[in-house]
């Protein structure tokens, strides 16, 4: 597990839970997850709701809490260890490349000077790690992005993005969960919703969570297209071990 | 029914807010001025989370087709009911058939419309705050139909007692330090409170943008991390932001300050070119 964590008031009815770093550390990014995880359970009843990123979570209390109080206890509690149940997913999320959907692909294949197919090996290769959900609703932050395919974001930036465009912005890849303005390259659109206001659980993924994609032709993506309409696709989704 | 004559600049559906969903990225919107909307509601005996009309500032026309009880609060319009002037901060009976307008903004910048039982609406996750990714519609507009009575329940009303209108003339924002504070260079930290800020015309219900720092303030960019209304965010480029409700849940700006809950009432108040300072507590 990671040093302990500095913890701070944030504003009049929240805390903040900080780890130090200055990169991107998914290590930390893991423990953050599992701190989320055991103060949920722990301290359900004093919580309005948690927000974690990378390096940090804040907790949003609700108004009886007496937040000072509540930083005394929790800093003479006993923290989680890295074997704290995780119960995260592993999904199994198909992507179509074809050129129609993958709009900045052979862009991205003569800049990297590399053939599409070898784009989408590596892009399908990885398993990517669900960090947090931020700047748009449902939008995943993941991490695991081979180096080989980081590539910078559009100098003029989308006006329209569909929902379900996989794309890659810098060092990340991301998919849509709205239909939205953006500057990533697109290389693929996912037939899967990620992000649905009409559900309890308007995300797909929550913070912790893996993804891996794997390639459909555009036949399948049609396919599933229809599947998903008439509520017969069933999404590849395993716990994950970690 | 009440139909929507005109819709005035921004008129939104508030409540309380969009509660418990910050962790998958969706903004907590909900009345920016929360003490004004609660007093709206209170007026006419809701629950102090029911549904408002959210004023911004310049109001709509709208024609009541029903026998209502309404109160306005917050912003300082000078509303009239079939052109006689109503008073704001009172319980209103309104007679089937008459038309609300709100006149000409004195002081302010968002009035609230309250309707004894809240407004109906398109309830989402909980709340029936408008927000553009997340209801179907984004503000109120010409030719909609609103309507009184959601599932919200109604108290007695207790109007005219023991309740405080905000101070509007109030020009300053008590502020904790924010995370980043003590990253600020001293010379900052110190004259923070002797700046006068003003507020920029793209203030929004995202964000107040405010100008004069001048350009030795600024702040690196940090990994992206929570945030929340009332978080004031400084740039690599020096600009300055106070986030207001619709902001989003993470951001990857320096939070040097962290508005207290009332000043955040009073911010959202301001208007274009009106000048505020930070007060640190």
């Amino acid at each position: 597990m990671s040093q302990h964590p500095k913890i701070e008031q944030f504003g009049e009815a929240s805390i903040l839970i900080s780890w130090e770093s200055k990169k991107i550390n998914i290590d930390i990014n893991n423990t953050v997850v599992i701190w989320s995880k055991w103060l949920y359970g722990k301290y359900f009843g004093e919580l309005i709701e948690i927000v974690p990123t990378y390096h940090s979570l804040a907790v949003y209390f609700k108004k009886k809490v007496a937040v000072a109080d509540f930083l005394e206890r929790l800093k003479s509690d006993s923290f989680p260890n890295a074997s704290f149940p995780q119960a995260s997913y592993l999904y199994k999320i198909p992507v179509c490349y074809d050129l129609c959907f993958g709009l900045d692909l052979s862009k991205l294949s003569k800049s990297k000077n590399r053939p599409i197919s070898e784009i989408i090996k590596k892009h399908t290769k990885a398993v990517y790690t669900v960090c947090f959900l931020g700047f748009l609703p449902g939008f995943p932050y993941l991490s695991g992005l081979s180096e080989e395919l980081s590539a910078p974001r559009k100098m003029m930036p989308r006006e329209r993005i569909d929902a379900g465009a996989v794309a890659i912005g810098g060092a990340q890849t991301g998919i849509y969960p709205i239909d939205s303005p953006g500057g990533w390259n697109i290389i693929g659109k996912t037939p899967i919703n990620i992000f649905d206001v009409s559900l309890a659980k308007p995300s797909l993924f929550k913070a912790g969570d893996m993804i891996q994609f794997y390639e459909i032709t555009k036949t399948e993506f049609d396919a599933i297209t229809e599947k998903i309409k008439t509520g017969n696709y069933k999404l590849g989704k395993t716990l994950s071990d970690d | 029914m009440i139909k929507v004559i005109s819709s005035g600049f921004y008129s939104t559906l508030q409540d309380g807010g969009r509660f418990g969903h910050r962790a998958v990225g969706i903004p907590l919107s909900g009345a920016m001025d929360l003490q004004s909307f609660e007093l709206a509601n209170k007026l006419v005996g809701n629950l102090k989370n029911a549904t408002v009309l959210e004023i911004t500032a310049s109001g709509p026309v709208l024609f009541i087709e029903m026998d209502a009880s309404i109160a306005i609060t917050g912003a300082a319009f000078s509303p009239t009911i079939n052109g006689v002037n109503i008073p704001s901060n009172s319980l209103q009976f309104v007679k089937r058939g008459s038309t609300l307008k709100f006149g000409r903004l004195a002081s302010g910048m968002r009035a609230y419309l309250s309707i004894k039982g809240g407004f109906k609406g398109e309830k989402v996750l909980g709340s029936y705050s408008q927000y553009a990714q997340i209801t179907q519609k984004r503000t109120i507009v010409k030719g909609d139909t609103l309507d009184a009575g959601n599932e919200t329940l109604i108290s007695e009303a207790n109007q005219g007692t023991g309740f405080n209108l905000l101070a509007y003339d109030n020009d300053t924002l008590q502020v904790f330090k924010g995370p980043e504070f003590e990253q600020l260079p001293d010379a900052i930290q110190s004259s923070i409170e002797n700046v006068q800020l003003t507020i920029l015309p793209q203030s929004n219900r995202m964000a107040y943008l405010l100008s004069g720092f001048d350009n030795t303030f600024r702040a690196p960019e940090i990994i992206t991390s929570p945030v929340q209304p009332g978080t004031v965010q400084l740039t690599p480029s020096g600009s300055c932001a106070v986030l207001m409700r619709d902001a989003q849940t993470t951001g990857g700006y320096a939070r040097i300050l962290q508005l207290s809950k009332g000043s955040i009432n009073i911010l959202a108040q301001k208007r274009p070119g009106e000048k505020v300072f930070f007060q640190l507590y």
